[in-house]
Formats: C-alpha cells, sequence, structure tokens
C-alpha cells in the first residue's frame, strides 16, 4: 500500500481528503486508481504536475512509470528547476 | 572610409595593423590583431576584462583608441608565460582554483602583474584595492586574492 | 573540512588537481562565443523598444535594408506565431509580435558586414508604436485598474476561476494544521513586510553565439549557454524548424548562475544566417544584458511567525508576491516552497502570488525565488530569538527538521544535513570569538531543493591507456574536474590521464541544463555508469587474454587482477594496447534520469559594521557551512559556496534595478549597478559539511545554488545586531541605512 497525501491545491479535487492509501506498482497505476477515486483528480495530477511525484521523499520528475516501493509515501509536486 | 596605420610592440613582436579612428584597441585587438584573449565585458571600463598593460601601465583597452597604440608596448595575457613556462600568477591561479568560468582571468592577471611589478610585498588589502577594478562574479575574490599574494611570495623567493 | 561520518578511503575523490581545462583560462586560448570568427561572418545587431508596454503598430524596415552592408534584416513576422504552444511565451520574449512588453524587448534584428554597419541600420528601422500604460511595481501590477499585459490571462489556482484577465498569472497555497490555533498557542508573535527589487545575475560574458546556416537548411550555432541540448530545442521551436535541423556546439561560457538556461539571440542569428547564406554573429553589450535578459524577480513579502517561549515554532503565515517580468513563471511558487524549509511546525499557511509586470522576464537565478523567502523568514526567527533571550543557532538546532520529518511543501526530508551544518558555525572558530567593537554579528540559514534530471555521459579509453570522458554538461565551475575524478576513482586511472570534454548535441546523448546544481550529481552518476561498464569490458578482456573465466578477474587500482593468482596484473594501459585482439576499441555510455537529488542546507554566521554617519556597511567577516555530501573537487565546492556568498552580499548591501517612471531602467551598466568588487570583502571562510546522499555513487549532493539563499537575511541580522534597526527592504545600500538611522532617532 502507498500513502498518497494532497498537497492542499490537490484537495479541492479530493473532497477535502488529505491521505489515502492505494495498492499500486507504478506511479500510472497509482494515477489511474486516484481518477477512480477522484475523478478529475487524474488529469489534473497529468496536468499540472506534470507528473513529477516525490516518493519516500525524493522527487522525480517524469515519474509516470516509476515503480512505487511497498509503503512509499508518495506527494505530487510541481516540477523544479534551478540556477 | 580611411583606416589609420599603427605600428606597436604587442608580448614582444612588433605589430602593425589597420584601424578605424573611432575603434577601441579592445576591438583592435581582438578583430584586427587577432588576440582573443583580451575579453569585452562592459565595453565602457567598468569591469577590467579587457585589461592590457601599456608601456607598462595598466588600462582598460575598451577606454583607449586604437589608434592611441601607435608607438606602444603592449602586454596581453597571451604575452604573460614565458614560452611553455607559465608566469608565477598564472601557476598560482590555477593552483589556487582562482578561476570558475574564466572570463574574466585574463584582466585579472593582468591587473594583479601590474601590481606586483610595482609593489612586490602588497597586503592583502593593497591586494583587494588593486584589483577593484575587476569583477568577478564567480568565486567572491577569496581563491583570487589569495593566489595573487601566494604568487607575490614566489615571485620574491626566484628574484 | 568537517567529516560528519566515516567515509570511504578514495584516491582521487576529495582531492584537488588542477582542472583540465585551467590552463587555456589563464594563456586566454579559452574560446568564449564571442571570440568564435568564421569566413565571410556578418555581424547582428537587435533593436530594441524604447517602450515598457507599447502595440507595435507598425515597422518600416526599407531604409535599414537599403543601407551599406546590411545583408538581413528581421522582425516577429518572419517567425512563426506558436501562440499558446510550449516556448510560445520564450518566442515572444525573443522577438515581440504585436506587443513589447518591456523596455528593452527585442523588435527587429540587422545583419551587416560590420558591428557598426548592423548598429546603424537597426536605429534606421522605424517603428510606430502605440503606448499603452505600464506597471513597475507588484502593487500597481495587481491593482484592478492595471493595464493588462496578456489578454485571456486567468489566475490559476483561484475557486472559482475569475471570469476576467488581471495580471496575476496564479496563487499558490500551502498549508498544514490550523493557522489560527498556532497563533492563539504562541507566546511570541512578530510579523513584518519586506520588499526586494529584481537582481541581475550579473555574469561577467554578455549573451553571445554565431550561427551558419547551410544551403541543406541545417545550421550550427556556437553559443554561451548552460544548456545546449535545450538551445537546440528551444531555437527549433522558436524557428518553426524540426529539433534534426540544429546542431549546438557548446562554446566555454563565461559563467551563468541560471541567467543562461534560456535562449535570447539564437534564433535570429539562425534566420539572418539562413536569409543571407552567411555565418551571422550576435553579441550583447552590457546595456542589453541588463535591460533584456532576465532578471530573478523582485518580490514583496509578509510574514508572521508565532513561536512559544522556548523557542518552538508554533507557525507561519505568509503572503508572497513574486514579479515574473513581463511572461508568467512560477516564482512565487518556489516561494512557498522552500521558505520555511530549514524549520519543523505543526501549522503553517503559504499563499503566493505571481504576477506579471512590464520588466524583463525572469531566469533563473542561485536557488531562484528562496533568498527573497528565507530573507523575511530568518529576519523574523531572529527577532523571534530576540525577544525570548534565545541565542540564533539555539532557536535554529530547536526547531531544526532531520530525516523522516515532513518538508513543508509535502514530503518527508531524506538524509540532510542541516543540523549539522548549524553545529559547524556554532563550533566555529568565528562564532566563539567575540563580535568586534561597533559591529554586530548575524545568523541565517537557507535551503534548496537539488534536482536529477536527464544526463548522458560516454568514456572512451584511449589505445595508449587514458581516457577521454564526454558528457553533455556546460561546465560553469569545475565540473570537468569532478568527472575526470569521478571516472579516475572508478578506473584506477590518474586524473590527469583523463579527458573530460563538454560534447556537443551531436556527439553525446541527451542531456539536461547544467541547473538546480544538478551537473556533478546527475552526470558525475551517469559518469560514473559508464566507468562500471567498462570496467566489467576490462575484466572480460583480461579474462579472454588469460583463457580464464571473467569471474576470476578483479578490478584493483587500474589493474586487472587474477584472483587465483596464475596471472601478473594487466594495467588498463596493457589492456586498451592490446584492445583490438580482445574484441576492439573500449567504450561505454550511459544515458539516466537521475534519481534522489539531495538537499541542500547551509548556514552562515557574518560580521558587519556600520558607519551612522553615511549609511555604510563593511563585511568584516563572513563563514559559511555547507553540506555538500561528498565534495568531489573541495577547491571547487568552495569557490561555489564562495560565490554564492558573495553575489548574497551584493544583493543584501548594493544591487538593484532602477527604472524611471516610464519604465527604462536608469542603472544598466556595472558602473551603477554595482556588484561586490575585491576591495569591498573579507576572506569566505568555507566550513564544507559532508553527510553523503545516500542516492548517489560518492554521495553528492549538488553544490551550486544554496549558497546565496541565507546571505541576504544573515547580513539583515548583523545589521540589526550593530545598529537596532531591523531592515526590512533590500538592499540595505548607504541612503537606506541612514534613512533608517535617521527615523529610528526621530
Amino acid at each position: 500500500m502507498a500513502h498518497v497525501h494532497f498537497a492542499s491545491g490537490q484537495r479541492r479535487l479530493t473532497g477535502g481528503v488529505a491521505e489515502v492509501q492505494v495498492e499500486a506498482g507504478t506511479v500510472r497505476e497509482l494515477v489511474r486508481k486516484l481518477e477512480e477515486m477522484f475523478p478529475g483528480l487524474g488529469a489534473h495530477l497529468d496536468e499540472t504536475s506534470a507528473t513529477a511525484v516525490a516518493i519516500d521523499g525524493y522527487i522525480i520528475p517524469d515519474a509516470m512509470y516509476e515503480p512505487v516501493p511497498e509503503n512509499a509515501e508518495v506527494h505530487f509536486v510541481a516540477p523544479l528547476g534551478g540556477g | 572610409m580611411s583606416r589609420t596605420h599603427v605600428i606597436c610592440n604587442i608580448n614582444g613582436d612588433d605589430v602593425e595593423f589597420l584601424c578605424d579612428d573611432g575603434e577601441s584597441l579592445l576591438d583592435a585587438l581582438r578583430d584586427d590583431v587577432g588576440l582573443m584573449g583580451v575579453k569585452e565585458g562592459c565595453g565602457t571600463g567598468d569591469c577590467g576584462a579587457c585589461s592590457v598593460l601599456m608601456d607598462g601601465k595598466l588600462n582598460c583597452s575598451c577606454l583607449i583608441l586604437a589608434p592611441e597604440a601607435n608607438g606602444t608596448d603592449l602586454l596581453t595575457v597571451e604575452g604573460m608565460a614565458d614560452g611553455d613556462h607559465l608566469h608565477p600568477l598564472q601557476q598560482c591561479f590555477l593552483e589556487g582554483a582562482a578561476l570558475q568560468c574564466g572570463i574574466c582571468t585574463p584582466g585579472f592577471l593582468i591587473a594583479a602583474k601590474a601590481l606586483l611589478d610595482q609593489n612586490p610585498e602588497p597586503t592583502e588589502t593593497e591586494v583587494r584595492y588593486a584589483l577593484a577594478g575587476n569583477l568577478c562574479r564567480c568565486t567572491g575574490y577569496d581563491k583570487i586574492v589569495r593566489s595573487v599574494l601566494e604568487a607575490a611570495v614566489q615571485i620574491r623567493e626566484t628574484v | 573540512m568537517t567529516a560528519t561520518e566515516e567515509r570511504p578511503d578514495y584516491k582521487y575523490v576529495g582531492t584537488r588537481p588542477i582542472r583540465h581545462d585551467g590552463l587555456d583560462k589563464v594563456i586566454g586560448k579559452a574560446r568564449y562565443a564571442a571570440d568564435l570568427v568564421l569566413p565571410g561572418m556578418l555581424h547582428g545587431h537587435i533593436l530594441r523598444s524604447p517602450h515598457a508596454h507599447a502595440k507595435i503598430v507598425s515597422i518600416d524596415t526599407s531604409a535599414a535594408e537599403a543601407m551599406p552592408g546590411v545583408k538581413s534584416v528581421v522582425t516577429g513576422a518572419d517567425f512563426p506565431d506558436l501562440g499558446a504552444a510550449p516556448n510560445g511565451d520564450l518566442a515572444k520574449n525573443v522577438i515581440a509580435r504585436d506587443k513589447v512588453l518591456y523596455e528593452g524587448h527585442a523588435v527587429a534584428a540587422v545583419a551587416a558586414g560590420t558591428r557598426r554597419e548592423a548598429m546603424d541600420a537597426a536605429n534606421a528601422i522605424v517603428v510606430n508604436y502605440e503606448v499603452l500604460g505600464h506597471s513597475l511595481t507588484i502593487d500597481q501590477t495587481m491593482s484592478p485598474d492595471a493595464e493588462i499585459l496578456h489578454d485571456g490571462l486567468i489566475t490559476r489556482g483561484i475557486e472559482p476561476a475569475p471570469t476576467e484577465a488581471s495580471n496575476i498569472v496564479a496563487r499558490t497555497c500551502f498549508e498544514r494544521g490550523d493557522i489560527d490555533q498556532a497563533f492563539a498557542e504562541s507566546d511570541v508573535i512578530v510579523e513584518r513586510e519586506f520588499s526586494t527589487t529584481p537582481i541581475h545575475q550579473g555574469y561577467i560574458e554578455p549573451h553571445a553565439c554565431v550561427a551558419d546556416t547551410g544551403q541543406d537548411g541545417k545550421t550550427v550555432v556556437w553559443c554561451s549557454s548552460q544548456g545546449h541540448f535545450r538551445v537546440r530545442s528551444a531555437t527549433a521551436d522558436v524557428l518553426g524548424w524540426d529539433t534534426s535541423r540544429v546542431k549546438v556546439i557548446p562554446a566555454e561560457i563565461g559563467g551563468g548562475f541560471g541567467g543562461k538556461t534560456t535562449i535570447y539571440l539564437e534564433p535570429l542569428a539562425v534566420e539572418m544566417s539562413a536569409r543571407s547564406g552567411r555565418p551571422v554573429k550576435i553579441v550583447m553589450t552590457r546595456d542589453e544584458v541588463f535591460r533584456a535578459t532576465g532578471p530573478t524577480p523582485g518580490s514583496k513579502l509578509k510574514l508572521k511567525v508565532g513561536a512559544k517561549n522556548d523557542g518552538t515554532i508554533t507557525g507561519v503565515k505568509a503572503w508572497m508576491a513574486y514579479e515574473n517580468g513581463a511572461f508568467p513563471g512560477n516564482a512565487a511558487m518556489l516561494g512557498c516552497m522552500t521558505v520555511v524549509s530549514p524549520y519543523t511546525m505543526e501549522h503553517m499557511y503559504l499563499e503566493g502570488f505571481d504576477v506579471v509586470l512590464n520588466k524583463p522576464v525572469n531566469a533563473a537565478y542561485r536557488a531562484p525565488s528562496a533568498p527573497m523567502a528565507a530573507f523575511a523568514m530568518d529576519t523574523l526567527l531572529d527577532e523571534v530569538a530576540e525577544n525570548i533571550g534565545m541565542d540564533p543557532i539555539e532557536i535554529r538546532l530547536h526547531n531544526c527538521p532531520s530525516e523522516g520529518d515532513p518538508a513543508p511543501y509535502g514530503p518527508k526530508w531524506p538524509t540532510i544535513g542541516l543540523k549539522e551544518c548549524l553545529e559547524a558555525i556554532r563550533d566555529s572558530d568565528h562564532y566563539k570569538s567575540p563580535v568586534p567593537e561597533n559591529a554586530g554579528r548575524g545568523i541565517a540559514s537557507g535551503f534548496w531543493f537539488n534536482i536529477g534530471e536527464a544526463s548522458s555521459a560516454t568514456v572512451n579509453l584511449n589505445e595508449n591507456g587514458t581516457a577521454t570522458v564526454v558528457t553533455g554538461s556546460p561546465d560553469i565551475g569545475g565540473s570537468r574536474a569532478s568527472m575526470a575524478l569521478m571516472a579516475a576513482e572508478e578506473l584506477g586511472l590518474d586524473v590527469y590521464s583523463i579527458t573530460p570534454v563538454v560534447g556537443d548535441t551531436e556527439v553525446v546523448g541527451f542531456t539536461d541544463v547544467t541547473e538546480g546544481s544538478r551537473a556533478t550529481f546527475a552526470t558525475g552518476m551517469a559518469v560514473v555508469e559508464a566507468c562500471r561498464d567498462l570496467k566489467m569490458q576490462l575484466r572480460q578482456r583480461a579474462s579472454t587474454a588469460w583463457d580464464c573465466d571473467v569471474e576470476e578477474v578483479e578490478w584493483v587500482d587500474g589493474h586487472a587482477v587474477h584472483s587465483p593468482g596464475d596471472h601478473e596484473a594487466l594495467s588498463l594501459a596493457a589492456i586498451t594496447a592490446a584492445a583490438k585482439r580482445t574484441g576492439g576499441p573500449l567504450g561505454a555510455t550511459a544515458s539516466l534520469n537521475a534519481r534522489g537529488a539531495g538537499p541542500a542546507f547551509s548556514t552562515h554566521v557574518v560580521d558587519i559594521a556600520v558607519d551612522k554617519e553615511t549609511g555604510q556597511t563593511q563585511v568584516l567577516r563572513y563563514t559559511t557551512a555547507q553540506d555538500a555530501g561528498t565534495a568531489i573537487h573541495p577547491s571547487y565546492v568552495e569557490g561555489q559556496m564562495q560565490g554564492g556568498v558573495v553575489q548574497g552580499i551584493g544583493w543584501a548591501l548594493n544591487e538593484e534595478y532602477i527604472h524611471d517612471a516610464d519604465g527604462r531602467m536608469e542603472n544598466s551598466s556595472f558602473l551603477d549597478y554595482r556588484i561586490p568588487v575585491a576591495s569591498d570583502l573579507p576572506m569566505i571562510e568555507t566550513i564544507i559539511v559532508e553527510v553523503p546522499n545516500p542516492s548517489h555513487p560518492y554521495g553528492v549532493r549538488g553544490v551550486g545554488e544554496v549558497g546565496i539563499v541565507p546571505p541576504l537575511a544573515a547580513i539583515a541580522n548583523a545589521v540589526h545586531d550593530a545598529t537596532g534597526l531591523r531592515m526590512s527592504d533590500l538592499p540595505m545600500s548607504p541612503p537606506r541605512i541612514l534613512a533608517a538611522l535617521g527615523e529610528a532617532v526621530e
């Protein structure tokens, strides 16, 4: 089970839910399941975050096919650049 | 347009070139003589990247008109090493990691040489003031100042 | 240097060899983009808008085209309208189409035989403008009667979505717990409003490029850039070309700091080269660099911090507006994500507003958005510490996050080294020494994410036993030396037997921009992976020569060693010399999307003297402690730390964009935009903290950016300690300090 946390800006699409447990092997599967649970959320995560995902604290860009380890802590965050 | 004939000595070689009257020495060195080690950071005398020694004196070549170089002795970074033997400032800059991007380095080396030619035993403060006309955005100057002080020691020891 | 845990005994990693590209740089042979001369080359010049905001009614280029030496003139109409497609805004920034959005916005470009001819011709272009109202401040542009920069710009992040366009790009909000409860539970509450102006990256080399477009419709671009693969794709997009028509060769780069992660000149040079059939060089003047290339944003920040008497931060409420310049960006979002990161807290409400206004569009600058945020946060934390009588290091240690704590932007922190940085400063000679008389001391911390992204490396072994390491990462601060050191460590080859080079877009695999402190981390990973592949190959070659199983061959210190001991060890050079016999030349390539970039933290202490008669400040002593993970080449890690600090000092004390009422920049030279010079500064003492990043083979964390984050607040706190003033507007220039001292007396 992955522990998925939603930032405050994402919670308007989860009806205020801040955290859910989802069984998923990859980020893609996770996003699909989240879309089933909260219609519109999957598309939102796809568009707004460009699938930058933090898994157990490390931010991974373009993470759609990334494996999600058992008990992973998952956050959807904005992709980052820098100087 | 008629061009001015300039004869001077650059880095030990007699050099002749033609330039426009309004052309800067910086442009003449780069475009007419092909000395690309002289860098342009501002073109207004504020950054020191185009520093040269003219008759031993430190100048921003962007502030000098090319015809003014007639009859002078010029030194650019290309003339600092003695063949394969680097000037102590060059060697100390390398060993002291005094450069990052390197664009300001030729100007700093020339300005530092001008200082050490005049004052072989400068204090840290003297080095900092002598180099205050040269801008570096990468290093915070720390390693540049240390390298100049180290080069001064080495030059004194070899004399 | 502080080694915080037992680290492996490396032979090369952690040493300080002379950088491989150093010699050319001290003898004047290093080639930057402006140094390139091609046969028949033309010189380009750009006509720029004199107005901050105006409609382009018409452009007449006929007089310019008739002038001597002129070979090509282009305007926005000569480039495709990308609309809302990716890079659509970038295209409009490279050359304006219907509207100019800031003074300095490119309107037309000319290529001619000489620079003088190009300049004269550009001045002969007649542009009719219809001048529009403009906004130069956050307050102006957020006001309901502000002139709209972009029709149809609807603010994101507001429910329900607004129906009218505005200059507010987006609202971002990060919320945790209940901020009202936090303040109700607080013993101390401090709040202030802060402002900062745009700051230029100030690289000494102006932007420059040369483009040579051939009859076959392909072009070669030489340029000064932090990422030539991005130059390739962005240039192709702006031209409406297929990417494969563009080859980009990275020249040496004369500083970037984030400012060379985008493009300005390249599509113009390519298009004019295509039209004229000649190579075209464009070099910006310093004036153009200031007026037309990306500064880091100005900001207006309101923060409120609650704490208990024991120093525990209860919560932070922030309202943070960041200028984006003329086109939309995400500066405020990054501000929200970084503002409280060096601290743990149960409650927070962080609200960010990105706004467009009539100034050049932002480009990244070292840890973009974080320094202003830290300026506000660490100033207020200093005030909290003062109010409750707590040491400024102790309050930071008391609230310091460690592995597993939730970061403010969501995820749990992985392995981080902030505590170690704070302790290093606490235990430093500087912090233990008394504050000099008539001076003040300030402390601040900073955070930056660091990123991974895509990198490629090819390592070829030469027939004489040396190696060439080719990567796609432009080297802006010594990264070639780091690549060579990691390859040396892997292969057991002397570091000077390795030649590290930056390959062009056709000789090395795709590599993202050198940004986000990623080169030594991510590209280093690719180098290590390629070297490990090579080591496997070397063992196989030895097993072929020895006619044994590869499992019997170990790679030890640059030699193949037969573990049963039947054969004498073979050096790398012996294997490469016989490579044709054992299967051909040896080379390996690795391309990866690097995972596990390690967050960076840094803590600084500074002593500042303030002349109360002139308002002049003097930095007396400065010490920075920064977690590098592992310092591959300590000299260049120190260099990154020192460079970041001094840029922060300039930001805190002197640098600012000054515009007149019409939106024209008044200080577009290094004389008037004053970056620090050697005589302004003391030595910058460095303490490299090493808490290895477990995701990198050598523990690298990335060191390029975080050093610029703490100085603003550290200096403001030192000025307070020296004078009693809380300076909340940057820069803390002599007139500002003098005015504040005057007000304090009244």
